[in-house]
């Protein structure tokens, strides 16, 4: 009992134990999954990472040099990261910060 | 993996013999193998004794009565629920309203209609990722 | 007088949505229907698809045991390949099993706090959950969903900085829960409202075919961990179990557990670090594809995860089955409840450490 008492005690002085977001980003850990980024010129559009993505949120087109993720609908897993042949996919340890509006990440090469 | 084949009506005298034996059920899966020009159904039960494990394998073509197996095991109520709800199996003196609300277009979405074309009742998720799953 | 109570599935002290109709006798519940599904998803249709891409979808089932079902999963299409995962592989994969069943279960203790009404408790007990939060954020890159495992091994190693943070948060948190322990099993009221309610005996606990803790507070030395995979047999592992049965025993069962856990990740670090570093992952040729099916059991926080997979040869699976331990432990409320007091229910169901989208899929 008065393990908790001598807690409530301490919390009652200590500072905050939130954070206020989204004016202090939030700290992540290192190599941690954040959000999808993608080297841009070493892509080669080969559409492996699209085909291995288990959400369908990779969309790559050869044809017009385009490649496009839904950042929404990504669930950070990294598969797309596993197959790429240039390696140029790659994560941000910075997760995506809350927005206003959805939009897509897209490059064209 | 090996089972044992068994027949739909010795079933529920094996539930009761293997209940003796001091085996607990596991689970029932039910799968869908039907081709075009036939429907066949194979329904497993898993046994565990400890360490062993034992499975039955009961075929059906999914549209006769089938037994149920609630009175040998009290647990098998959720999971032959959802034998029929899944794959439309009519199992015996259970409703199958577990999972899908009465409401839901989809009925039996594990269960592959014959003459309807497979196409129709995909999920597209290789082609579009805007259609959400039904 | 008699009374029907619908309860849920939105409701303050449900941790999860499912539905309970109650026949009340005055204050004391007679009997009960259940009703879940609050959760469907469908998620055994989506299964059939390419098996690799299914290792991602699994640990979605649920947010708190999802390292399990990838490992489950992954240890039946191994068995179907006939894959030798490498042993560095199977030392990390039991140790991201030991500490998700560590935070899933410090999770649940705060629920309880919560639903005894003693909210600071739940409070300590979350903060402290935080600790191996981070510390898994650490080791697989994210808090939950880790995608961690894939046929054949797992996708990350644990180099020697996270092998020594991992340390760290393990003696803190075993520090931490000593404490938080101490009030849960030795106080008054506690005690009062928990022991003797809710009882469940051994014989309906086999008849229902309950798994995990809640078996294991009746009575039933039932742990799958037994079985002898990853490499379980090499950290002595021993099941724990009580005999009351009731409330009380289940919540002690788990915070005996988390002790064992403690030991055991403390062990397959020393592994770690002494046997040195070595392949994670086998690989895998495209054209090597699963044919067969496989029954696998694996012990999740909860209780006995079953997954059953049947594959045909190619990518796509033919039927993946997953029966989880609440889809069990949860039809126990109709035996358990039944004589107990109407403000005994959300203590009662937070014992059974109810998971609905495991349940529901
Ligand atoms: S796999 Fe790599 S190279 Fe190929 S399209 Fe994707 S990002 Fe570009
Ligand atoms: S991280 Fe996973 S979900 Fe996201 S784009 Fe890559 S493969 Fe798809």
């Amino acid at each position: 009992m008065l393990t908790m008492l001598k807690n409530a005690i301490l919390n009652l002085v200590k500072p905050s134990a939130t954070i206020n977001y989204p004016f202090t980003p939030i700290p992540s850990a290192k190599e941690a999954r954040g959000a999808l980024k993608i080297d841009g010129p070493l892509c080669i559009f080969c559409g492996l990472c699209s085909k291995a993505c288990p959400a369908q949120a990779i969309q790559v087109s050869r044809a017009d040099k385009h490649w496009e993720v839904d950042p929404y609908q990504c669930v950070n897993c990294g598969a797309c990261v596993d197959v790429c042949p240039k390696k140029c996919l790659g994560f941000e340890e910075k997760y995506t910060a809350a927005a206003q509006k959805k939009s897509n990440v897209e490059f064209n090469g | 993996m090996r089972t044992e084949e068994t027949k739909k009506e010795n079933l529920v005298a094996q539930a009761y013999e293997m209940k003796k034996e001091g085996w607990r059920l596991v689970c029932i899966t039910g799968t869908d193998l039907s081709t075009d020009s036939e429907q066949k159904m194979e329904v497993l039960y898993h046994f565990a004794r400890e360490n062993e494990v034992r499975h039955l394998r009961v075929e059906t073509d999914g549209t006769e009565n089938y037994p149920s197996i609630l009175s040998a095991y009290a647990n098998a109520l959720f999971l032959e629920n959802e034998l029929k709800e899944m794959l439309g199996i009519p199992v015996d003196g259970i409703k199958g309203e577990l999972l899908l609300r009465l409401e839901d277009e989809v009925k039996a979405p594990l269960k592959r209609l014959r003459g309807v074309s497979y196409e129709t009742r995909e999920i597209k998720v290789e082609k579009n990722a805007e259609v959400a799953p039904q | 007088m008699k009374t029907v109570i619908p309860f849920g599935p939105q409701h303050p002290v449900l941790p999860e949505p499912f539905h309970v109709k109650l026949h009340m006798e005055g204050e004391t519940i007679e009997g009960l229907d259940l009703q879940v599904g609050y959760c469907h998803r469908g998620l055994e249709r989506i299964f059939q698809t390419d098996y690799k891409k299914v290792t991602f979808l699994i640990e979605r089932i649920c947010g708190i045991c999802s390292f399990l079902h990838t490992l489950g999963y992954v240890r039946a299409v191994e068995e179907i390949m006939e894959l030798t995962v490498p042993r560095r592989a199977l030392i990390i994969r039991t140790i991201m099993a030991e500490l998700e069943r560590i935070h899933s279960h410090l999770l649940i203790i705060g629920l309880y706090g919560d639903a005894l009404g003693y909210e600071n408790y739940f409070m300590q007990s979350w903060r402290d959950r935080e600790l191996v939060m981070e510390l898994l954020e650490y080791i697989s890159g994210n808090r939950v969903n880790y995608a961690m495992n894939q046929v054949g091994g797992v996708r990350r190693d644990l180099d020697e900085d996270r092998v020594k943070a991992a340390h760290k948060a393990i003696d803190e948190l075993e520090k931490r829960t000593g404490d938080i322990s101490k009030v849960l099993l030795n106080d008054v009221s506690i005690k009062l409202r928990t022991q003797g309610i809710a009882k469940l005996s051994k014989e309906d606990a086999i008849a229902l075919g309950t798994v995990g803790p809640v078996a294991r507070a009746s009575g039933v030395a039932y742990d799958v961990r037994n079985t002898g995979y990853l490499i379980y047999p090499e950290l002595n592992f021993k099941p724990i179990w009580e005999t009351a049965g009731d409330n009380y025993a289940r919540m002690q069962v788990r915070i005996r557990e988390l002790f064992e856990s403690y030991r055991m990740v403390r062990e397959a670090l020393k592994l770690l670090e002494t046997e040195g570093s070595g392949e994670i992952m086998l690989a895998i040729k495209p054209n090597q594809r699963p044919n067969g099916q496989a029954f696998v059991r694996t012990e999740a926080p909860r209780g006995e995860c079953f997954h059953y997979v049947k594959a045909n040869g190619t990518p796509d699976l033919e039927r993946v089955r997953v029966r989880t331990p609440t889809y069990a432990n949860i039809y126990a409320l109709t035996k358990m409840l039944p004589g107990a007091d109407l403000a005994d229910l959300p203590v009662a169901v937070v014992t059974i450490d109810p998971c609905l989208s495991c349940t529901d899929r």
